[in-house]
């Protein structure tokens, strides 16, 4: 499959450094709270435009991992790099979809996706609920949305800023099997048209292989695999080839099969 | 489609007349007897005039004007006294709520006064200020002032910090998340404490003017008292009574405004 170039949707974003492929690069992190460590010596590299699905067992640091990227923790040793620079505070050009929506209840669907942008921001607001198809929604509170049309909302307040990099954190998990596909063909399309960077935590291997250009699996603090998923896009879950990728990431995920 | 729609608000209308009707007819039953007793004499009108009388005794205040102008005074009183309370209170618990260092300097201080039963401050209050004006205001202040304090701080310390985190995440910072994310996370729990500070605002109030009064509802029943007149005092009560109805009233379409977003409050 062809490498994927970074796009730029124009907007505020700062061009992209080209001397450099890595959008996102973590160098020997380490990351403890208190005296238990959660990464060891993790070593990471993330090209501009990938899609990265990072797998693991709970607990292992997958979350850890991610909102060390997001800036809102800071590694223990070692170094994170964003466009070749080292991450200083909060990652500015990345926007994190959480498991649970985290709306806002007091504001309107619109509000939510607006939130933070100034200027024209109910155009934007609007615009990216047309592309997550929620713009007739726009006026209702968020209490009287469906689980999965929340996580819409969530994915569209992500976009409205036009990140360079998203970070997502098993935002379907709480989803049913047909809102999760749904939301997941939404998430590959976007990823599809705006070109930018996803970084996606999950527990569920077939959304890894379904997604992602890359699975990463951490286990006891550091990489423990790390494959290229070459399959042609859109994918299609019946075909062997698929089976045999979630089957191999599987058994590294669980262990050999004991008798 | 429509007609269905027609009559399903035609039967929650209904509905709503026959609500209105069936919680008000135990009270109207109560004064219907209460004023059949009292004519008939097995009630003393030294003990309770009948309904008629305390409406009489109404109207004659009201024609003098005492009635108007006591209403007024003590409506003043209240509003004024809940203004300066709740609004340090409102302060001080947004203060505390949001940095830690105003909280270790002041909240375990505030908490401390709060065991003092404020009505037990009056001998105080009148050595003080006398039986004027400022005894009144403090100690309604006073009253109001710590449950809009507590719940205002309670508020602002129990807003999810998932959300403050995402706020953080899309560039929320300062005026701006105090503005989207604090305040109407705290809103709530504030609007408990405004409802709660208004049945002891009216409280306190009657304690004072009835105990230190030259003026207002208080003083009127107080004064009939002297003159054995039961039906002016029986009216002063029914009149406190409505202001704290009205007051209660306030409170409740201020939850309807701001907390609209609340599945309660929808539709
Ligand atoms: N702020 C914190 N303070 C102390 N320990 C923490 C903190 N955040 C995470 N941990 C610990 O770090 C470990 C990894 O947590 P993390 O949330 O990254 O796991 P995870 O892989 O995302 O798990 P899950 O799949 O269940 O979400 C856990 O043992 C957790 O208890
Ligand atoms: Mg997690």
């Amino acid at each position: 499959m062809a490498a994927r170039l970074p796009v730029l949707n124009g907007g505020s974003n700062p061009p992209i450094p080209r001397e450099q492929p890595n959008h996102v690069v973590l160098k020997s992190v380490n990351k403890s709270f208190g005296a238990s460590p959660v990464l060891s010596a993790v070593d990471f590299a993330i090209p501009y435009g990938q899609f990265v699905a990072l797998i693991g067992k709970s607990g292992c640091g997958k979350s850890t991992l991610l909102r060390l990227v997001a800036g809102l923790e800071t590694p223990s040793e070692g170094q994170i790099l964003i466009d070749g620079a080292p991450l200083q505070g909060q990652n500015s050009g990345a926007r994190v979809m959480f498991q649970d929506a985290r709306l806002l209840p007091w504001k309107r669907v619109r509000d939510n996706v607006g939130i933070g942008r100034q200027g024209n921001w109910r155009d934007e607001a609007d615009q990216a609920l047309t592309e997550v198809g929620l713009l007739d929604r726009a006026d209702d509170w968020p209490a009287v949305l469906s689980g999965g049309e929340r996580q819409r909302v969530g994915l569209a307040r992500a976009l409205v800023s036009k990140p360079r990099l998203l970070l997502l954190d098993e935002p379907m998990s709480a989803l049913d099997a047909l809102t999760r596909i749904e939301m997941q063909r939404l998430i590959e399309r976007l990823w599809h048209e705006h070109g930018f960077t996803v970084l996606l935590i999950t527990h569920d291997v077939e959304e890894a292989v379904a997604l992602a250009d890359r699975v990463a699996l951490l286990e006891r603090g550091k990489i423990a695999l790390d494959t290229k998923i070459e399959l042609a896009r859109p994918r299609q879950r019946t075909i062997a080839e698929f089976g045999q990728y979630e089957a191999k990431i599987l058994e590294q995920v669980l262990g050999p099969a004991e008798e | 489609m429509t007609s269905t729609a027609n009559r399903n608000s035609r039967n929650r209308s209904e509905n709503a007349i026959v609500h209105l009707l069936l919680s008000w007819s135990v009270p109207a039953v109560a004064i219907i007897s209460w004023q059949l007793l009292a004519v008939h004499g097995v009630i003393s009108s030294r003990i309770l005039p009948a309904p008629s009388v305390v409406f009489a005794a109404g109207e004659r205040l009201w024609h003098n004007g005492q009635l108007q102008s006591a209403i007024a005074i003590s409506s003043e009183r209240a509003g004024l006294g809940f203004l300066i309370g709740g609004g340090i209170g409102f302060l001080l618990g947004l203060l505390n709520g949001l940095s830690r260092i105003a909280e270790t300097l002041l909240d375990s201080s505030v908490q401390m006064l709060r065991n003092i039963p404020h009505l037990a401050l009056i001998p105080l209050v009148i050595l003080w200020f006398g039986i004027g004006e400022p005894a009144k205001l403090f100690l309604v202040t006073l009253g109001v002032f710590f449950p809009i304090y507590l719940n205002t701080f309670h508020g602002v310390r129990s807003i999810d910090p998932a959300l403050r985190e995402m706020a953080s995440v899309y560039g929320v910072k300062s005026w701006s998340l105090f503005w989207n994310v604090i305040l109407p996370g705290a809103m709530p729990s504030v609007l408990v404490g405004v409802r709660y500070a208004l049945g002891l605002m009216w409280l306190t109030l009657i304690v004072a003017e009835t105990i230190a009064g030259d003026s207002g509802i208080g003083y009127i029943t107080m004064n009939a008292r002297d003159f054995m007149q039961t039906d002016v005092v029986l009216l002063g009560i029914v009149v406190y009574a409505v202001l704290g109805k009205a007051a209660d009233a306030m409170a409740r379409l201020l939850e309807r405004v701001l907390l609209k977003w609340q599945p309660a409050y929808q539709s």
